[in-house]
């Protein structure tokens, strides 16, 4: 900094060669000097000031910043977060259409060693093996001994066993706490279940994933933490799966069968409330998948929804509910016809035949190839090919089970007059069991398409018609009929009017062309109450015999109908359908 | 003047600081017992949740079949058929009337 100095010489001689006092300049430089200190000690407290006060402001901002964030906050639960709480929300739960668990979680330990720890392994084995008697004695008393530091020996055990390796007292035995999947109802509804394992294993815990059914299906969503937990709720009911699934066991049984599979679907909602196929497994030891042979001789295959077959003469109402549509017959029309008659060059023959006239009712109800296939005649390829695929026989179903939706039905690739004729009757399509419930609940409940669905819904799904009112008003009228005077008389509920159509097809030859007429695929679908109807259900059985004292009988109107007239009479109440009243009487208590 | 404000300030600082300390100290405490409570809850939902499986388990439809064959002859019972189902207005009242005279 340059300082004036405060006398400086040559003003101090110019004053005084003016004659005046040079000391007014010192006190003039003086105070000039004064004055720009003043100015700079004031600059500097102003930037002080300023910078305080930006501090103050920034500070004030920061509280008042940090208070909104509290005041508008949701409130919390504190330490919540950073808690060592051990919570069970790996998976959800999966429940019937009543709450009823059918898929929960339990904490379980597995156990593992450290074969470097292990203080007496020859003790060590022995005890283990007394606790897990399906463990090989020698190798793993070799592999305790060897240099690992690492190796599963149980993936989950009962609290009993985890007492009992605790009592062993070896340092090297240790537990690895995890979640594992339980099936309280064991083998009930496994196919819609499927069952789950574990995945990502580690000391510390392992995923459990699911592996088949609804459990594959939704893994997904059971996963989804975002989802708090909240279960999965079916449409399955579960005394209703339980009363289906013990009669057609018996039933099973009685006709000596390979498999059986029975449905009961919803008709206006397309809600599954009990599917079986047996025979069946347990999802809490779910057998692993066979990597050899037929895949349909495994338990774990679901005849209900994987299973294809050429379902016989339930096939026969939709071509007689297509002509029906069309308006080229109406159900009194009477057909004449022979036991053996060439149609659009095939040849076609009734086992029974029942002719020479029928009305169009009575060739379902009496179920005459010969009738069926005249009146596929009159509809033709194309309105039959989309009569069929209206009705959803050409796709895999939409049921949220994860085989379900992997299960292509098997169509003609060409489809020729003879595949239009064999059709008509039900052979050359494979449909599963599932895709006919589907149809015959689109063509009964008015005539309208439906969704079939695993889960639970609260409204009515109907989708777009497939047939008009009238049409539908007349197949429930001659399928009725072919239980109170047909082929299914053994169908007929006390209380409850039951219509349906019966179904047996002969098997193809294995190895062989051609069909086998000792081994058969029985079918009945049965739909109650028949004026408005509610339910459909649909029963199936494989290789199935009745056997009388004097002959062997195979059709389904002596295998299936039966049980699934037993299905219905004891579904039906649980079902809250009330029975019609046949009789006034009144109620005696004694 | 300046002292009694040096005084004052002096001792609400110490005040302020005891406060929040105390503040501090009954935090830590709340929350170390919400830790222990939440143990407490989360030892509570496991018990549950082994409640409520072993309630399904033994609630599982073949059981309750099972019970219900072995006690069939005992209670009198019946398969489900529909004409057990009447309505209401099919009783007759009168004979309960009647029976309790």
């Amino acid at each position: 900094m340059v300082r004036i100095p405060l006398r400086p010489l040559a003003q101090i001689l110019d004053f005084r060669g003016k004659g005046l006092d040079p000391d007014g300049i010192e006190r003039h430089n003086i105070s000039q000097r004064h004055s720009s200190i003043e100015d700079q000690n004031r600059q500097r407290s102003e930037s002080r000031l300023f910078f305080i006060g930006l501090f103050f402001l920034v500070g004030f901002s920061l509280v008042c910043v940090r208070m909104t964030v509290l005041a508008s906050s949701d409130v919390a639960e504190p330490l919540s977060e950073f808690s060592s709480v051990k919570e069970i929300t790996q998976r959800s739960n999966v429940i019937d259409r009543n709450g009823n668990i059918l898929a929960t979680n339990l904490f379980t330990n597995s156990l593992y060693v450290n074969p470097k720890i292990i203080v007496q392994p020859k003790r060590a084995v022995k005890e283990l093996v007394k606790i897990f008697p399906e463990l090989n004695e020698s190798r793993l008393l070799s592999e305790l001994t060897s240099d690992k530091s690492f190796l599963w020996l149980k993936k989950k055990m009962s609290p009993e066993q985890q007492q009992a390796v605790h009592e062993i007292g070896e340092p090297g035995l240790l537990f690895g706490r995890r979640e594992m999947r339980v099936y309280p109802n064991g083998s009930l509804a496994s196919h819609i279940l499927g069952g789950a394992g574990f995945d990502n294993e580690s000391a510390v815990g392992a995923d459990i994933v699911g592996r088949a059914g609804v459990e594959a299906s939704f893994d997904h969503f059971l996963r989804d933490p975002s989802r708090h937990g909240e279960p999965l709720q079916l449409s399955i009911d579960l005394s209703i799966q339980a009363v289906t699934e013990r009669v057609l066991v018996g039933g099973m049984d009685l006709l000596g069968a390979k498999g059986a599979s029975s449905i009961v679907m919803d008709v206006k909602t397309g809600e599954v409330i009990s599917m079986v196929s047996l025979p069946t497994f347990d999802p809490n030891r779910r057998p692993s998948v066979p990597k050899s042979g037929d895949p349909s001789d495994s338990p774990l295959f679901n005849r209900a929804v994987q299973g294809v077959y050429e379902l016989g003469s339930t096939f026969k109402i939709f071509t007689v509910a297509k002509v029906l549509d069309l308006e080229l017959v109406d159900p009194e029309t009477v057909i004449e016809f022979e036991r053996k008659m060439r149609i659009s060059g095939v040849t076609v023959r009734d086992e029974h035949y029942a002719g020479p006239k029928l009305t169009v009712a009575e060739i379902i109800s009496k179920s005459s190839n010969v009738g069926t296939a005249i009146l596929a005649s009159k509809v033709g390829i194309e309105n039959q090919k989309n009569f069929l695929k209206s009705l959803g026989l050409f796709r895999p179903t939409t049921l949220e089970v994860a085989e379900a939706r992997n299960t292509k039905p098997l169509i003609p690739l060409k489809w020729t007059d003879i595949s239009m004729i064999t059709i008509s009757y039900g052979y050359g399509l494979s449909v599963s069991p599932l895709h006919l419930a589907v149809a015959y609940s689109s063509l009964v409940n008015g005539g309208y398409k439906v969704k079939p669905t695993i889960l639970k819904q609260s409204i009515e799904a109907l989708g777009p018609r497939v047939v008009s009112a009238t049409t539908s008003y007349q197949i429930r009228k001659i399928l009725r009929s072919v239980v109170r005077d047909g082929t299914a008389q053994l169908g007929e509920v006390q209380g409850y009017s039951v219509g349906g159509k019966t179904g047996t097809a002969e098997k193809q030859k294995i190895g062989a062309a051609g069909y086998d007429n000792d081994r058969v695929f029985s079918t009945f679908v049965a739909f109650f109450p028949s004026n408005d109807p509610r339910y459909v259900v649909v029963v199936s059985f494989d290789e199935p015999s009745y056997i009388t004292e004097k002959e062997r009988l195979r059709t389904a109107g002596w295998t299936a109908v039966p049980v699934a007239a037993e299905i219905v009479r004891r579904i039906a109440p649980l079902l809250n359908l009330w029975p019609t009243p046949e009789d006034n009487e009144t109620v005696q208590l004694k | 003047m300046r002292l009694i404000a040096y005084v004052f300030s002096v001792a609400l600082v110490m005040v302020a600081g005891f406060w929040a300390n105390y503040e501090n100290v009954k935090t830590l405490t709340v929350a170390q017992n919400i830790k222990k409570i939440q143990g407490e809850v989360s030892d509570v939902k496991e018990t549950l949740n082994v409640l409520t499986v072993e309630w399904a388990y033994l609630n599982r439809p073949e059981r309750l079949q099972n019970l219900a064959n072995l006690n069939y002859k005992s209670l009198g019972l019946l398969p489900i058929s529909s004409n057990q189902m009447k309505s209401i207005s099919s009783i007759d009242f009168e004979v309960i009337k009647v029976s309790l005279k």
